[in-house]
């Protein structure tokens, strides 16, 4: 159901909330997939995101992804070292070496 | 290391925050002002550990230990330029950062760990307020270009340090500002707006390039793109929001959280003097347990919310790490953000089953506990 877990109800558990507004804030599933994604004709990832190798390159040629468009739904920090580690895969692309800082890679994760 | 016994000297602190029916009504940050004396203790208490696992634990790699010490020293400057050394906006994640720094600070195994984030956005906001952080403008231009398309952190991240790497670099954003989910997702109250107009002045003034109101796909194709630009990087986020298919989704009254939020942020920018959906005397559920859901709880709270609770189907976390949850991996523990001392009533281990309405608009949930 949408990447959503499903619980085992407890019995006679049931109650209702009045509520005149909503709001949905269960996260985010992906990139969206519109005109920019087909047009590029980039691949995705079993998850949703745009693929990517080790350099930050996406199937297409010089066309890179960083942030949650290719990691999915994380958080500001991985934001930034994604956006200075694909820099620095670009100025690979141009110079043949760099100079950037590349702290993490496509497939880094948290500790745990 | 500064001071050798500082983790024994000073308990972890963190500055106050501002009074809840005050900040309700500015919708400014939350926090007091913290004392530069009691930010040199709180720095002191790092222990320049020989292998400093909040090194790893960032995804910057920021030189933590490094910058602890040089406040401690009180050598401020040089803490600014160490800071930036790893990170281009220091004062984006020394407010809104969940730390993982500081749940793989070794002091964490037994005391409260240091308190990192505090010293990192008190660097920053020194360093913009005495002049230090200027524009870096590239000496050389390699007549590369570069389009990136989005503009939240990752996208603003790549686009200035290819500029300053000395390629022409133009970012492309959809809506009418840039910033990404800085701009538009995050409530004034985590982040003032004027901390990424600041940075984004600094960019401009490097050379960065901004085209707002362009969304590429459709404003500009993607055939023009490639055909204008050396490289590409997209970044154009992950947006698309999980929705919750049962019955009554279609009511009127049940929104996407980011369908919401960015209506706050633009009155907070001076467009509008009262948000699309406002939450203004109504009975307000959010459904779901995060970050996001407690931006919506603190933003309906600032309208006017008649009652707020935040749903949340896990279980509610344990106060202190579990056993299988061990330094130095992120804590999975019960956290209260600023939003929670608010208001509202969080409710865990509770899953929505259906929506209930009249006249197509929504005035209940059904709900069983799991
Ligand atoms: C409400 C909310 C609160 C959050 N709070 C925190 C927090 O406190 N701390 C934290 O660390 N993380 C937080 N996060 C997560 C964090 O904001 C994201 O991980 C981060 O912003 C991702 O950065 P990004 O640059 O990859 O993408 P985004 O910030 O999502 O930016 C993508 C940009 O691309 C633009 N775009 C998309 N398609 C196109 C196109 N075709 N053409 C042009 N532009 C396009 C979009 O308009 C958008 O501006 C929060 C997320 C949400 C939703």
């Amino acid at each position: 159901m949408d990447g959503r877990m499903s619980f085992d109800p407890v019995e006679d558990s049931v109650e209702d909330f009045p509520a005149d507004l909503v709001f949905l804030a269960m996260g985010f599933t992906g990139p969206e997939r519109n005109e920019l994604i087909d047009g590029l004709g980039v691949e995705l990832d079993q998850r949703g995101n745009v693929k990517r190798n080790e350099e930050f390159r996406t199937t297409v040629e010089d066309v890179f992804v960083c942030g949650d468009m290719g990691r999915g739904q994380s958080l500001i920090v991985w934001a930034i070292a994604e956006g200075r580690s694909c820099a620095a895969a670009v100025d690979r692309l141009f110079s043949g070496s760099t100079q950037l800082h590349s702290p993490v890679t496509p497939t880094s994760v948290p500790l745990r | 290391m500064g001071d050798a016994r500082g983790f024994l000297k000073h308990d972890r602190q963190l500055p106050d925050r501002r009074s809840v029916p005050v900040r309700l009504r500015d919708w400014r940050e939350v926090y007091e002002p913290f004392p530069e004396e009691t930010l040199r203790h709180q720095a002191g208490r790092c222990m320049d550990c020989g292998i400093p696992f909040c090194n790893e634990g960032c995804p910057l790699g920021n030189l933590i230990p490094d910058w602890n010490d040089l406040i401690y020293r009180d050598h401020w400057r040089e803490a600014s330029d160490r800071l930036h050394a790893t990170n281009n906006f220091p004062e984006f994640t020394g407010r809104l950062c969940p730390a993982p720094c500081e749940g793989s600070c070794v002091l964490g195994i037994n005391e409260p760990p240091v308190t990192i984030k505090q010293v990192e956005v008190s660097i920053v906001d020194r360093a913009w307020a005495e002049g230090w952080i200027t524009p870096l403008v590239p000496t050389e231009n390699t007549g590369r270009r570069v389009a990136v398309v989005g503009s939240g952190p990752a996208g603003l991240a790549a686009a200035q340090q290819l500029t300053r790497a000395g390629h022409g670099v133009v970012v492309f954003e959809r809506t009418d500002r840039i910033g990404g989910l800085l701009r538009y997702g995050i409530p004034e109250f985590k982040m003032e707006k004027r901390h990424l107009d600041r940075r984004l002045a600094q960019m401009e003034a490097e050379g960065t390039e901004f085209r707002t109101n362009t969304t590429v796909g459709v404003d500009l194709s993607v055939e023009q793109l490639q055909a204008d630009y050396d490289a590409v990087v997209l970044a154009c986020g992950a947006t698309q929001s999980r929705d919750l298919p049962i019955p009554g989704r279609e009511l009127a009254g049940v929104h996407q959280a980011m369908d919401y939020l960015p209506g706050s942020n633009r009155v907070q920018e001076g467009d509008d003097l009262k948000a699309p959906i406002d939450a203004e005397g109504c009975d307000v559920i959010i459904i779901g347990g995060g970050d996001t859901g407690a931006d919506c709880l603190g933003t309906a709270l600032r309208q006017g919310a008649l009652s707020v609770h935040q749903f949340e189907i896990m279980p509610r976390p344990p106060e202190d790490r579990g056993s299988g949850n061990p330094w130095p991996t992120w804590p999975l523990v019960y956290r209260v953000s600023s939003a929670h001392e608010e208001g509202g009533e969080r409710v865990f281990a509770i899953e929505t089953s259906e929506f209930t309405g009249e006249g197509g608009k929504v005035t209940a949930l059904r709900t069983h506990r799991v």
